[in-house]
């Protein structure tokens, strides 16, 4: 009679060994799948956000913001741009990380604008989060008013810009 | 007394019984949970590219093209707006259509736009849908606004004047007609020289009137941009979508009256123009004021622009 509990209750152990080793088994499948998931998704949310970046720096000349004038379609207003420089109010208007322009041609001194030395600068910064990462670049013209000229004046220009960051809680 | 056969059971089969069924009924929950969220998260990257493939069209380049947009399977393409902050908000969130319990299930994660303006029905559905854009000057450009209707949309314009004939001709889905009776069947008819239509459009008092829905009120610009609105948007995301659209070209005002002021110190001043324009911000913010105030005002720095030496815009 004592032999044959035993037996049983051994025959449940060796069950309950099997049961616990299937779930930890199908555990690990589970987390292993949904790290490789989580990886692509972010994979793929990255790579979106790039499209964006770089679909916003292609068509950067068609939003009114910084859009120079109807006569040029492939022109970015730097007045309007640094007067964007200090509207709080666009901080996120854009959904970007990073949002740059840089004059390339004719070089001129290598400084960030403010509002102190503008037009006698070279680059724009208007939004720069820590987060971003690469930005994408497009060529552009960069066009002012000339106060010396009294007329309007384009630089060979380039944009820069990074979409947002993707936040990841792994 | 008869002996009643019965089957015995000992602990170890109704414990393994039990651990099997449970693991079962955790296996069937785990998938049908996997399912939904890889369909949430599908959904959701169908929302991005579709915003990321839109983008191209808000350029000038573009606008009078008609974009064919085709999805894998048939989507529903949810449009809202919402006036909460500087700018209101465009959200637009997808779900594809499921063979497996309801055919439509919640949308995905909806994504939030400050600076888009979809004029759609609500929701859009389809296997195939059509994208338009068009740029909307008042008196300088405000936004691209980017109309969205599906293949299963057919639209009749009847007796449409000519220049929106002309726009109409290039438009994939919209049939132009003398007549409603030669519209073909089951189309939405947008009647211009009469009504009782589903949409009638009186180009003499600028309204646009939904079948039993409230009368959308438009400004006639060069391009019919907000015409166009009317007639493609639910009344409700209409009025939504224009306020917002007037909240961007308040900003935008006092941006022109800050480069104008700029513009001032280095010898190209025009004091009146940037008093206007501070003017038309506050007109454009106030949710109250009427769309002929705003077109008239409009107007008038329009003219004041082009006197300029140095165009504000």
């Amino acid at each position: 009679m004592i032999s044959k509990d035993k037996k049983a209750q051994l025959k449940i152990q060796q069950m309950a060994f099997v049961l616990v080793a299937i779930f930890i088994f199908f555990a690990f499948i589970s987390l292993i799948y949904v790290s490789i998931r989580m990886n692509f998704m972010k994979k793929q949310a990255v790579n979106l956000e790039a499209d964006k970046a770089m679909e916003f720096a292609q068509k950067m000349t068609g939003v009114p913001e910084l859009k120079w004038s109807q006569q040029c379609d492939s022109c970015i207003d730097l007045d309007k741009a640094m007067m964007l420089k200090n509207r709080t109010v666009y901080n996120d208007f854009f959904g970007l990380d990073h949002l740059s322009f840089e004059i390339i041609y004719p070089v001129i001194t290598d400084k960030e604008c403010i509002t102190g030395n503008y037009p006698n600068c070279n680059k724009l910064t208007l939004i720069s989060k820590s987060s971003y990462d690469t930005a994408s670049r497009a060529y552009i013209s960069l066009c002012r008013w000339d106060q010396e000229t009294n007329n309007e004046m384009c630089y060979l220009g380039a944009v820069y810009a990074s979409g947002k960051a993707v936040q990841s809680n792994t | 007394m008869k002996n009643k056969k019965a089957i015995e059971m000992n602990f170890a089969w109704i414990f393994a019984i039990l651990i099997v069924a449970m693991i079962i009924a955790l296996a069937i929950y785990g998938a049908v949970r996997l399912v939904s969220v890889e369909k949430k998260s599908r959904d959701s990257a169908t929302a991005k590219e579709l915003s990321v493939l839109l983008t191209p069209l808000e350029t000038n380049l573009e606008s009078s093209v008609t974009t064919p947009l085709q999805f894998s399977q048939e989507t529903r393409v949810y449009n809202k707006c919402d006036l909460n902050g500087n700018f209101g908000t465009q959200s637009i969130s997808t779900s594809t259509s499921s063979g497996i319990g309801n055919k439509w299930n919640n949308p995905g994660v909806p994504l939030k736009f400050y600076n888009k303006y979809f004029f759609s029905s609500d929701p859009v559905e389809g296997t195939k849908m059509y994208a338009l854009s068009r740029p909307l000057f008042m008196p300088y450009k405000i936004a691209d606004l980017i109309y969205l209707w599906s293949e299963k949309q057919k639209y009749c314009f009847v007796n449409p004047p000519n220049d929106i004939e002309n726009d109409a001709s290039s438009m994939i889905g919209v049939n132009i007609s003398y007549s409603k009776e030669d519209c073909p069947l089951n189309s939405i008819l947008v009647c211009f020289t009469s009504s009782g239509c589903d949409i009638d459009v009186s180009i003499s008092s600028r309204t646009v009137k939904h079948k039993a829905q409230k009368t959308e009120y438009y400004v006639d610009t060069d391009n019919n941009a907000l015409l166009y609105a009317a007639i493609f948007s639910d009344p409700v995301l209409y009025e939504c979508q224009l306020q917002r659209l007037w909240f961007r070209a308040s900003e935008l005002a006092l941006l022109y009256a800050s480069k104008s002021e700029s513009l001032g110190t280095r010898g190209c001043t025009s004091q009146s123009l940037q008093a206007e324009l501070v003017s038309y911000a506050s007109l454009t913010k106030n949710k109250n004021s009427s769309i002929n105030s705003i077109s008239f005002m409009s107007s008038q720095i329009a003219d004041d622009n082009k006197a300029l030496g140095c165009k504000l815009f």
